[in-house]
């Protein structure tokens, strides 16, 4: 039902902040439009942007399509009125503000009430060009056919590009295709893989990344754990880790073995092996077994003349 | 293949494995086994379970003879009046025994009483009895030390060498 995103200009670091961005207001958003519509119609329209007659199926306020781009949308819902039944209409406005764009479509889709009466298959998109924001706002009867997850996707991956490209008619003619191919009851064909790059995440990231994190893992946990424990729950948060981020459990596995063998390697974890030292002082000096001369001479190790003899079990 | 998990084997086996398969109450009385041992003659003994090598000892192709001669040197089994400090050394990971004895009693023993010992010392470690195999080791090594080394009374019998069990 809110499938709203913003279209941020093609720097990654700003497509990321969007993202995030984005991400926040649809969380946010998902629970309080109800409130925040009537919120705002009870301010009254003096704050708020009126909501415009319902004078044709596409309606510019912003003069951003020229009349034949306008009369070519139109011929396109009409025909698909005709052909499917179903009303679309698209609303370009200069903003919003202050009210959000999700508050705003659904006031107007309350007020258009836009599809069949018996029916009620309205369809509305909202374009918000100085806001930078879009919106499809569904009539529950279509939403089997279209549901959330359709909406941002025809946002996402149809309207976003072309408008960031300020293709403005192209993207709205090719997301009535899209719209129309789904209230005819096909999928939407899998879009091909343009997808976003800054959520894609580099293998080779990850295992520096991880490489990173393993002694201070590690370290962190053999502060409360035993050397093993340590060592595997380094291996589980960090193959736990590999897997999400990559969504390959092999990936994952492959690193959490990684990670447990270099964090065992790492060895003094709770001081199973600190103490290598501690007990092996002997009691050598006191006893003059130096000024004697006779042991100290034979102490090099490598080369002892002593005999013995190895086995296994 | 192989080798990757002789060496997982050697880094997850540590201090508290060797602990483990001596028990606590077991290296108490391995402890005072030597001590009654020694108090008979004037050799030294030194006992060492080492659950697995580093990784840098990994890495440098260390096996168990080596190691036990390593251990022998930082033990100071070397550093006893008469030469005849022995240790026994063994290798969790590596399912490896090592007996090492100085020059002094060495040169007094028959050939094969090590390989022998070693070899009796391997049956019972198999079953997984380590306490009696190594009560078994210290009471031949004991007895093998009374017949050379005596305490007679003339020489005075100092504790050389620390007797409790060294678990690495």
């Amino acid at each position: 039902m809110h499938a709203l995103l913003r279209w941020p200009p093609r720097r990654p670091l700003v497509t990321l902040a969007g993202l995030l961005l984005g991400l926040a207001f649809s969380l946010t958003l998902g629970w309080v439009p109800a409130a925040w519509a009537q919120a705002n119609t009870a301010t009254g329209p003096g704050g708020v942007l009126a909501v415009p007659a319902l004078s044709a199926r596409v309606i510019d306020q912003t003069g951003t399509l020229t009349p034949e781009q306008l009369r070519a949308l139109s011929d396109k819902l009409q025909a698909l009125e005709t052909q499917r039944g179903s009303q679309v209409v698209i609303l370009m406005v200069p903003s919003t503000q202050p009210e959000d764009i999700a508050a705003y479509g659904q006031r107007v889709g309350d007020t258009w009430k836009i599809g069949r009466r018996e029916v009620g298959d309205g369809l509305l998109v909202i374009v918000a060009l100085q806001d930078r924001r879009m919106r499809i706002e569904v009539a529950k009867t279509l939403e089997g056919a279209i549901p959330d997850l359709m909406a941002s996707r025809i946002i996402e991956r149809t309207l976003k590009p072309a408008f960031q490209a300020g293709a403005y008619a192209d993207g709205l003619s090719a997301a009535i295709d899209q719209i129309d191919q789904l209230i005819a009851g096909e999928d939407l064909p899998e879009p091909s893989a343009d997808r976003d790059r800054s959520e894609e995440v580099a293998p080779k990231d990850v295992l520096v990344f991880g490489l990173m994190s393993v002694p201070f893992l590690f370290g962190v946990l053999s502060k409360v754990l035993g050397r093993k424990a340590s060592a595997l729950g380094t291996g589980l948060i960090g193959g736990g880790l590999t897997w999400w981020l990559t969504a390959s459990l092999l990936l994952g596995l492959i690193a959490a073995v990684l990670a447990v063998v270099l964090a065992l390697a790492l060895g003094t974890g709770g001081g199973g092996r600190g103490g290598r030292g501690g007990s092996w002082g002997g009691g050598g000096f006191g006893r003059g077994g130096f000024g004697g001369g006779g042991g100290f001479s034979s102490g090099g190790g490598g080369n002892f003349g002593g005999g013995g003899a190895s086995g296994r079990w | 293949m192989n080798t990757l998990i002789r060496w997982l084997r050697h880094l997850w086996l540590d201090a508290a494995d060797s602990r483990r398969c001596l028990t606590r109450a077991g290296l108490q009385r391995m402890e005072e086994a030597v001590t009654r041992s020694e108090a008979r003659h004037l050799g030294e003994l030194r006992l060492c379970v080492e659950g697995g090598l580093r990784m840098s000892e990994l890495w440098r192709g260390v096996d168990a003879s080596q190691r036990a001669v390593q251990v022998f040197s930082q033990l100071r089994v070397w550093d006893t009046a008469h030469n005849n400090g022995v240790l026994i050394y063994l290798l969790l990971a590596d399912r490896r025994i090592e007996i090492l004895a100085d020059r002094g009693l060495h040169s007094r023993t028959a050939p094969d009483f090590w390989t022998t010992l070693a070899r009796r010392l391997s049956d019972t470690l198999h079953q997984g009895d380590f306490e009696s195999g190594l009560a078994l080791a210290i009471e031949e090594i004991g007895l093998l030390l009374h017949q050379h080394y005596p305490d007679d009374g003339r020489t005075h019998n100092e504790n050389e060498l620390l007797n409790a069990v060294v678990l690495l």
